[in-house]
């Protein structure tokens, strides 16, 4: 009990219980008419489990997990806007929520209006209010809409406006939810120096984001949340890692599962069309089941929904083409001590090795690498003929690797494509398209902006000319 | 432990800092309801060309139809009829507005709701606050009509005073239990557009009282609405003091509808936001 103390924010045993409604039921009548019927159609779903938690003060704690799995609700519940069902949240401080991409604007008012009206719902009073105005506007870009009404603002403006409006504000917890989903480069990149900011004051900020890559960047622990219960709390990369296997997209498995579900599609489809048959008439023969599994289905479309657009959103599209006269048949990744990985540190050796099986004899191939941050930008492409390095033919099998000595880029996620053509580049022998992911931890660098770290040296020298 | 667990929540329900006063919450509190009533009456009156002057010509307009209907061509003769009309309008007015706007007060600050922690009341008192404007103008046109048929002022019209209190807890309390059973009951709006109708009637607005036999009239002040309009038309036109009993019975029945509705009002509120 004694390090509760020092902490601000107290999660007790908290559960948090969703009635859906698996009918629409809004009106009094509708409502009158079930009870008559004696029918009760609430789906129970426990949003919440069980859920214990203490953050310390000045801590930058990070919440992930897959749409559905009770991240926003936490932060609800955390920010009292809704009570648990049971146990008992305990927070010290003032709270900023910034959920779901606003912070409770109006439509109808100016922005003038909101910045006021906003401010003094967290205790500003007009004054200290008139003092930040200039900076509150200025931060988020928006100094000639000052007087415009909100609705007319873009999605990317509110948001910029919430949140110069939230951080002006004298709190010490900060609950943010998604606030750089939206927002070009620029502004995001403010953002960052603001929580870096932040962090340095010691307040405590309470992160829910599916950019696992600001998590691992910016958060001091990460808490693993699968259907309402946590499943890992501590280090970032930890919860990260558990994150991973979670999902299934699990390191080496990548490759194969990626080729095997290839496989299986082309083979499968027959015996897939007469699967699907099956099923649909089996479902028309049971109508009641039908009706049963609609109602189920009622209080999930949301979840299934959510998952689909985070599936999309994730921007990672396996491709496989090319006529497969050299097939590359296994990459890997090799780190500093020729051991097989996918977690890498910045700066470490990294070896990327590919096998391939050429069924005719093929000259001068052109072997090449392609490697791409999360967002998928294209980061380095090299290959062998670029580089110079003739290989004169290849037949059967064999192995080319691709090394490294020290890896630049900073902690994230990236995508790796490998790639075989002709000299000329004019016929490809097998291409795989981003089917590979590596990941580089935050150990090892301090570095946030950019993209890469290069091998570097800093020089200061005081005083006006240079003296020899 | 428990003391820990107490003094929490305490700074919880306030979401302020450590060194918070009671008095200091109230204070922050007046400042969001200033900010919001203001706000909302800015907005009632946004993008028309008359503004705030729709305020007057709205129960202008409605005195001038029922002054003919019923002074003109029913040849009613309750004295100083103009006067009497437009006082029963302009309180009728205010409640139904205020109870309306009320009742919408949560589901149209539902982004506030579902976004920022703070006492879910702000909402409805700000929306009554707003009506209280408009209510004031409203006043001040009435006092002008006084002087311009020839009324002076009295200092019976100070007794107003009072009933302004009593109309505005009515209103308060009634908003709180409709904007929370709102949440839960979109019909609610349907059934009180209906009520509101059946209101305007049997409350003397535009008829008096003393037109009925005893037993209706124990019937119609039984509803302390009726109650207010009779007295405030004592205040300002008849220059009489009802009795302290009926003054009372006024005050109680006002505080037992205002708690009932904050009742409701409590038992609702923690579930607003995803309810809403």
């Amino acid at each position: 009990m004694n390090n509760k103390e020092d902490s601000v924010i107290i999660i007790d045993k908290v559960s948090k219980l969703f009635n859906l409604p698996v009918e629409k039921r809004k009106t009094l009548f509708e409502e009158l008419a079930a009870i008559a019927r004696r029918k009760n159609h609430y789906m129970k779903l426990w949003a919440l489990k069980n859920i214990n938690l203490s953050i310390k003060k000045g801590e930058f704690i990070g919440i992930i997990g897959a749409n559905g799995s009770g991240k926003s609700t936490l932060l609800k519940i955390i920010g009292h806007i809704m009570p648990p069902t049971e146990g008992n949240v305990l927070v010290k401080g003032r709270i900023v929520p910034f959920l779901e991409l606003g912070v409770g604007f109006q439509e109808e008012l100016t922005a003038r209006e909101n910045i006021y009206l906003y401010s003094a719902l967290m205790g500003l009073t007009r004054s200290q209010v008139n003092e930040r105005f200039d900076n509150i506007i200025s931060f988020a870009g928006l100094q000639a809409f000052v007087e415009t009404p909100l609705k007319d603002f873009s999605d990317g403006m509110k948001v910029r406006l919430a949140f110069s409006t939230a951080i002006a504000t004298d709190g010490n917890i900060y609950l943010v939810d998604e606030v750089l989903a939206v927002g070009d480069m620029e502004f995001q990149r403010k953002c960052y120096k603001v929580f870096a900011d932040f962090k340095r004051k010691g307040k405590t900020i309470v992160f829910v984001s599916h950019s696992l890559e600001v998590v691992e960047k910016f958060c001091d622990r990460v808490v693993l949340l699968d259907k309402g219960r946590i499943i890992s709390e501590g280090e970032p990369y930890k919860a990260i890692n558990a994150y991973y296997k979670l999902t299934g997209f699990d390191k080496n498995n990548n490759h194969d599962e990626a080729l095997a579900k290839m496989k299986e599609n082309e083979k499968g489809m027959a015996k897939k069309h007469e699967l699907e048959k099956e099923i649909r008439s089996q479902k028309l023969a049971n109508e009641k089941l039908k009706e049963e599994l609609m109602l189920e289905k009622t209080a999930r479309e949301k979840l299934e929904k959510e998952k689909e657009e985070a599936k999309e959103a994730s921007k990672i599209k396996p491709l496989r083409r090319g006529s497969r006269e050299i097939e590359i048949t296994k990459v890997s990744f090799m780190g500093a001590n020729n051991k097989e990985k996918n977690t890498f540190r910045v700066g470490e050796k990294l070896k990327i090795i590919m096998q391939y099986n050429a069924k005719k004899r093929i000259n001068e191939p052109m072997f090449g690498i392609a490697v791409f941050d999360s967002k998928g930008t294209y980061i380095i492409g090299p290959n062998n003929i670029f580089s110079d390095y003739k290989i004169s033919s290849v037949y059967g099998k064999g192995t080319i690797s691709y090394e490294l000595d020290s890896i630049p880029f900073l902690p994230g996620e990236y995508y790796v494509s490998v790639a075989v053509h002709n000299k000329q580049e004019t016929k490809c022998y097998d291409f795989h398209d981003k089917l590979y992911k590596i990941r580089v931890a935050k150990r090892g660098t301090k570095q946030i902006y950019g993209l890469l770290e290069l091998p570097h040296k800093w020089e200061h020298q005081a005083g006006g000319a240079r003296r020899k | 432990m428990h003391y820990l667990f107490r003094t929490f929540i305490q700074y919880s329900l306030a979401s302020e800092g450590v060194d918070l006063k009671k008095k200091e919450l109230r204070k922050k509190e007046w400042r969001i309801i200033r900010e919001i009533s203001w706000n909302d009456f800015k907005l009632k009156y946004n993008r028309s060309v008359l503004g705030f002057v729709w305020s007057f010509i709205k129960p202008l307009l409605m005195l001038l139809t029922l002054y003919i209907v019923f002074h003109v061509l029913f040849k009613w003769n309750i004295p100083h009829y103009e006067l009497f009309l437009l006082l029963g309008i302009i309180l009728w007015n205010f409640f139904s507005e205020a109870t309306s706007n009320g009742m919408n007060a949560l589901i149209s600050k539902q982004s506030l709701i579902k976004k920022i922690f703070f006492r879910r009341r702000i909402l409805i008192i700000s929306s009554c606050i707003t009506d209280v404007i408009s209510l004031v103008l409203n006043i001040i046109v009435f006092l002008l009509f006084m002087l311009a048929f020839g009324m002076g002022f009295s200092s019976y019209n100070l007794m107003f005073l009072l009933y302004f209190a009593e109309i505005f807890i009515l209103a308060l309390g009634m908003s709180y239990g409709l904007s929370a059973l709102y949440i839960k009951y979109r019909d609610m709006k349907h059934i009180w557009d209906v009520l509101l109708q059946i209101g305007f009637w049997i409350t003397p607005i535009v008829y008096a009282v003393s037109t009925f036999p005893q037993k209706y009239v124990n019937l119609i002040m039984l509803n302390p609405l009726a109650r207010i309009i009779n007295d405030s038309r004592d205040a300002f036109i008849f220059h009489y003091i009802p009795s302290l009993k009926h003054l009372a019975i006024t005050i109680v029945l006002c505080l037992v509808i205002y708690f009932i509705g904050f009742w409701i009002f409590r038992k609702i509120s923690p579930y607003f936001a995803e309810k809403i």
